[in-house]
C-alpha cells in the first residue's frame, strides 16, 4: 500500500471516528513509524498520534481490516477527550487518587491503573451508543487476541465482558473470572461526581490487584500493558510537558470539586511528581498593619480562593446611574487654517476656494452635560471574620469565597471594590482597582466577636468616606503610610465613587451579630439606594429570618452548588424588572 | 431570494414555488441506539449509608457513651465484613454536609469496626472536608487510618492496633487503656486519664 493509500484510509477513519462524536474540534491525526505504545491522544495539541506497526501487528494477529482497526483507535482516542479524562484536572485527581489507594503497590501498577481506568471509562462511554459500539469492541476484541501474556490476558478478559456487558452483547467469560466481572459492575465508571470517581477507582484498582494477585502472587512480578497495549494516558510524561499555566487551570478546575484539606495534598502530590504549580513571586505572607496588631492573609489563601471564584461569575445588573458627557455642538464659525481638518472648512465663504485665515470653518465645541446611562455600581463588601466564620485558611469557606466571587465580578466591570472586614473591630479597606488588595481584605481573618461597626459601613457608603479615610487611617486595611492616605483619595479615586447611590453593598455573614437590630436598620434603609444584600452562610440564619425586614434581599450559601443560585436571582429579579417595564 | 419558479402546463394556473425541492438533499437523521450504563449498586453499602443516615439523623445524648451505645445498636443489626467498612470511609463523603458529621460518624465507625466480623480493617479519610473525631472509640482492633484525624482518636481503647498515616487532633488516647497508637505525622496532644497502653509519634514514644 502506497503512502497516499495509507493517508486516505487514515483521512477516511479519522472522519468517520469524528462523525461517531459529532465531529469534535480536533487536529488531523499524524501516523509515525514507531511509537511507544500504540496511539495516544495529546492533551496539549489535541492530536492523536498513531503507530502504523501497531495498526499491522494488530490486524494481522486478529484478521481486523486495517480501516476498522483505525476507526476504533480512533474512537477510543477521541474518548478521551470527550469522555474521560477530557481534562488534566480530571487526570491529576485520578492519578492523586490512584496512588493514594496503591502506592504501596508500585509505581507501574499505580501507572496501569490510572491507564486502564480512563480507557475503560471511555470506552464504557463509547460502547453505550450505537455508532461507537462495533468500532470499539471489534478493537477490543481483535487487541485480546494479540497479547499473549496470561494475566494481561485475563484482565482484559473482565474488561472485555464489562464492555460487552454494558454494549448488551454476549461474551463468554470463564467461570473463574466472573466474580470479578460481578465486582466490576458496581462501579459506575461514567459518573463525573469526585467522590463516585475515588470509589470506582478504588474498587476497580482491587479488583486488578486481586487478579494479579491470584495469578502471579504480586505487582511487582507481571509487566503491565494497557488494555490496548497502548499508553495514552500517560500521566507522568504528560505532567512532564504541562506548563505551569496548564497546571494552573488543571488546578482551577478541580478547586470546586474537592476540599480545600485535599487541594492542598493534590499541590503537594504533584511537588513529588516534580511539577511546580504556578506561584506568585509576591512573598508568601501578605501582612495587613491595623491599630491592633497585624492581620496575615497568606497568599497562597488569596490565590486559591480568586483561582476558585473564576468558577462561579455573578451577574452584575447595571443600575440607572448619573453621568458626564459631553455633547459637540456646531454653534460658531472660526477662520480656517492648514492644519485644521478641511471637511469643516466652508470654502463658500470665500468664494469656492480655501484662503487661510479668509475663508471660514466650523467651530466645535464639547459642552459638558449631566446625563443618565446604565453602570455598574461599585461595591462595599462587608466581609464577617468572626470566630464561627471558620479560618479560609482550613476550611473552604463559602462566604470568603462568595465575596471573592462578587468582588471579581464588579471589578470585572471596571467597578471598584471597598470592603469592612468585621469581628471584634471592624477594619475598612477603601474602594480600590487594585484586586489583590481587595481579596487580601476579604480573605483576611480576625476570628473574634462579632459586632458591625455601623457608622463605618454608613460613611463607606456616602461622600462621608472622605473624612473616614482622613481620620481613622488606624482601620484602614490598605497598608499605607498616613500621609499617603489623603493623596490616595484625591488623585486615584473619581468623584463619582463617592455618590451614595453608585455603591452596592454586600454583607457576607452568618448572623449571630451582636447589633443585628441596628445593622438589619441600616440594611432596611440602604435596601433600595445601595441595593443592600446579605449573604447567609448556615449558623445563625433562624435568626435572621424572624428579624428580617421584607425590603432586605437575602441569599442563602449552605455549599458551593448555591452560588449560582445567587446569579439566578439576580437574572430573575432584572428580568422581573424587565418585564414590568415592557408592560407599562 | 434564489427561489426556483416552475410554470405550470397550464397558463391559467398560478405558477407554483418549487422551494421544497431545495430540501430534497436533506435527510432525517438515523435513529441510533443509546444504552444506560448497567451499574448494580452495592446492598450492603447502601445498608451502611442508610443506618449512618439515621444514626446522624436521630436525637440522642450529647455524651460520647450513649452516642456510642447507640451505634452499636445499629452496628448489631447490620451483616458486613472489614471492605464494606472500608468502602464506607469512601462514600460517607456524601454525608459529610450532615450537622454533627465529623463528631458523630466517628463513633458510628467505631462501632462497625469494634462489632465487625474481621481483625483488621482500612479507613480512608483523606477526602473529607474536616477530619473525622472520635475515630476507633473503645478500639479492640487493628486499624489503619489513611489521613488525618480529628480529636479523641482512640478514646478508651481496650486492645488492638490503630495506625494513622497523617496526623492527629487533640485528646489523642483520651482514657486509653491497652493497646498501641501510631501516628505517622503529629499528635496535637495527648487525652487525660491514660491508664495504658502505648502511642508513639513518627515512630518515637510517646507515651506508655
Amino acid at each position: 500500500m502506497t503512502d497516499v493509500d495509507a493517508g486516505k484510509k487514515v483521512n477516511v477513519a479519522w472522519e468517520k471516528a469524528r462523525g461517531h462524536f459529532h465531529y469534535p474540534a480536533l487536529s488531523e491525526p499524524q501516523v509515525v513509524k514507531k511509537m511507544e505504545g500504540g496511539a495516544c491522544f495529546n492533551f496539549r495539541t489535541r492530536e492523536t498520534l498513531v503507530d502504523e506497526t501497531f495498526v499491522a501487528r494488530v490486524s494481522r494477529a486478529s484478521g481486523l481490516s486495517v480501516d476498522d482497526c483505525l476507526e476504533g483507535i480512533f474512537v477510543h482516542e477521541i474518548g478521551h477527550y470527550m469522555a474521560f479524562p477530557r481534562n488534566l484536572g480530571t487526570l491529576i485527581l485520578a492519578g492523586k487518587m490512584t496512588d493514594d489507594f496503591f502506592k504501596d503497590q508500585g509505581e507501574e501498577l499505580v501507572h496501569f491503573l490510572v491507564q486502564t481506568y480512563a480507557d475503560m471509562a471511555n470506552d464504557t462511554y463509547s460502547v453505550l451508543e450505537e455508532q461507537r459500539r462495533d468500532p470499539i469492541l471489534k478493537m477490543r476484541n481483535a487487541s485480546q487476541e494479540e497479547i499473549n501474556d496470561k494475566l494481561n490476558a485475563k484482565v482484559r478478559a473482565v474488561m472485555l465482558a464489562y464492555l460487552h456487558h454494558q454494549a448488551g452483547k454476549p461474551y463468554e467469560l470463564p467461570e473463574e473470572l466472573k466474580p470479578y466481572l460481578e465486582r466490576m459492575i458496581t462501579i459506575d465508571f461514567l459518573n463525573d461526581n469526585v467522590e463516585k470517581m475515588r470509589q470506582g477507582i478504588w474498587a476497580f484498582g482491587n479488583i486488578i490487584k486481586d487478579l494479579i494477585e491470584k495469578n502471579c502472587g504480586g505487582a511487582g512480578k507481571v509487566s503491565l500493558k494497557a488494555i490496548d497495549g497502548a499508553s495514552d494516558v500517560e500521566i507522568k510524561k504528560i505532567l512532564e510537558n504541562a506548563t505551569p499555566g496548564e497546571i494552573r487551570k488543571a488546578l482551577r478546575e478541580i478547586s470546586d470539586k474537592i476540599s480545600r484539606h485535599e487541594f492542598k495534598k493534590v499541590e503537594d502530590w504533584l511537588g513529588k511528581n516534580g511539577v511546580k504549580p504556578h506561584k506568585s513571586s509576591h512573598p508568601p505572607i501578605l501582612t495587613i498593619g491595623t491599630s491592633e496588631g497585624e492581620l496575615q492573609v497568606d497568599r497562597e489563601v488569596v490565590e486559591y480562593y480568586r483561582e476558585l471564584s473564576k468558577n462561579y461569575p455573578i451577574v452584575v445588573s447595571r443600575k440607572l446611574l448619573e453621568t458626564d458627557s459631553v455633547v459637540h455642538s456646531y454653534s460658531d464659525i472660526q477662520k480656517w487654517r492648514p492644519g485644521v481638518d478641511p471637511s469643516l472648512a466652508l470654502p463658500g465663504t470665500s468664494g469656492g476656494r480655501f484662503l487661510p485665515g479668509i475663508t471660514r470653518s466650523v467651530k466645535i465645541r464639547d459642552i459638558p452635560v449631566r446625563t443618565t446611562d446604565y453602570k455598574t455600581p461599585h461595591l462595599l463588601v462587608i466581609r464577617d471574620s468572626s470566630g464561627s466564620m471558620g479560618d479560609p485558611k482550613e476550611i473552604k469557606c463559602y462566604t470568603t469565597l462568595g465575596a471573592n466571587c462578587a468582588a471579581r465580578s464588579y471589578h470585572l466591570q471596571g467597578s471598584f471594590v471597598g470592603v469592612i472586614n468585621f469581628s471584634g473591630s471592624s477594619f475598612y479597606l477603601p474602594y480600590t482597582r487594585d484586586l489583590d488588595v481587595a481579596l487580601g481584605a476579604i480573605d483576611a481573618y480576625q476570628g473574634g466577636g462579632t459586632v458591625v461597626d455601623v457608622e463605618m459601613v454608613r460613611k463607606m457608603l456616602g461622600p462621608e468616606m472622605a473624612e473616614l479615610y482622613r481620620n481613622h487611617p488606624d482601620r484602614s486595611l490598605r497598608n499605607l503610610p498616613k500621609e499617603y492616605l489623603k493623596k490616595e483619595i484625591s488623585v486615584g479615586v473619581p468623584d463619582d465613587v463617592f455618590k451614595a447611590e453608585s455603591i452596592d453593598v454586600i454583607m457576607f455573614t452568618d448572623g449571630g451579630i451582636a447589633n443585628l437590630n441596628e445593622v438589619l436598620g441600616l440594611f432596611a434603609e440602604k435596601a433600595q439606594l445601595n441595593r443592600a444584600t446579605i449573604v447567609l452562610t448556615g449558623g445563625f440564619a433562624q435568626e435572621l429570618d424572624d428579624n428580617i425586614d421584607p425590603r432586605i434581599k437575602v441569599h442563602r450559601i449552605e455549599s458551593e452548588k448555591d452560588i449560582p443560585k445567587l446569579i439566578i436571582d439576580e437574572v430573575r429579579r432584572n428580568l422581573a424588572h424587565f418585564v414590568e417595564g415592557l408592560r407599562r | 431570494m434564489n427561489v426556483a419558479v416552475q410554470h405550470s402546463s397550464s397558463s391559467r394556473l398560478p405558477p407554483v414555488l418549487a422551494v421544497g425541492g431545495r430540501f430534497g438533499k436533506y435527510y432525517p437523521e438515523p435513529e441510533r441506539d443509546i444504552r444506560k450504563p448497567d451499574v448494580v449498586a452495592d446492598q450492603t453499602l447502601a445498608a451502611l449509608l442508610k443506618a449512618l443516615r439515621t444514626f446522624l439523623h436521630e436525637e440522642g445524648s450529647p455524651y460520647a457513651a450513649p452516642t456510642y451505645k447507640r451505634a452499636v445498636s445499629l452496628a448489631k443489626k447490620l451483616r458486613y465484613s472489614s471492605t464494606d467498612v472500608e468502602k464506607l470511609s469512601l462514600a460517607m463523603a456524601e454525608l459529610q454536609d450532615e450537622k454533627g458529621f465529623e463528631v458523630m460518624a466517628g463513633f458510628f465507625l467505631s462501632a462497625l469496626i469494634n462489632k465487625g466480623p474481621d481483625g483488621c480493617y482500612v479507613l480512608h479519610v483523606n477526602h473529607l472536608k474536616v477530619p473525622l473525631g472520635n475515630l476507633c472509640v473503645n478500639n479492640v482492633k487493628d486499624v489503619t487510618i489513611e489521613g488525618d484525624v480529628g480529636f479523641g482518636l482512640g478514646c478508651e481503647m481496650k486492645k488492638g492496633v490503630i495506625r494513622v498515616e497523617g496526623n492527629a487532633d487533640s485528646l489523642t488516647g483520651d482514657g486509653m487503656r491497652g493497646g498501641e497508637i501510631h501516628v505517622d505525622g503529629t499528635v496535637r496532644n495527648l487525652g487525660q486519664d491514660l491508664r495504658g497502653g502505648k502511642i508513639y509519634q513518627a515512630g518515637v514514644l510517646i507515651y506508655g
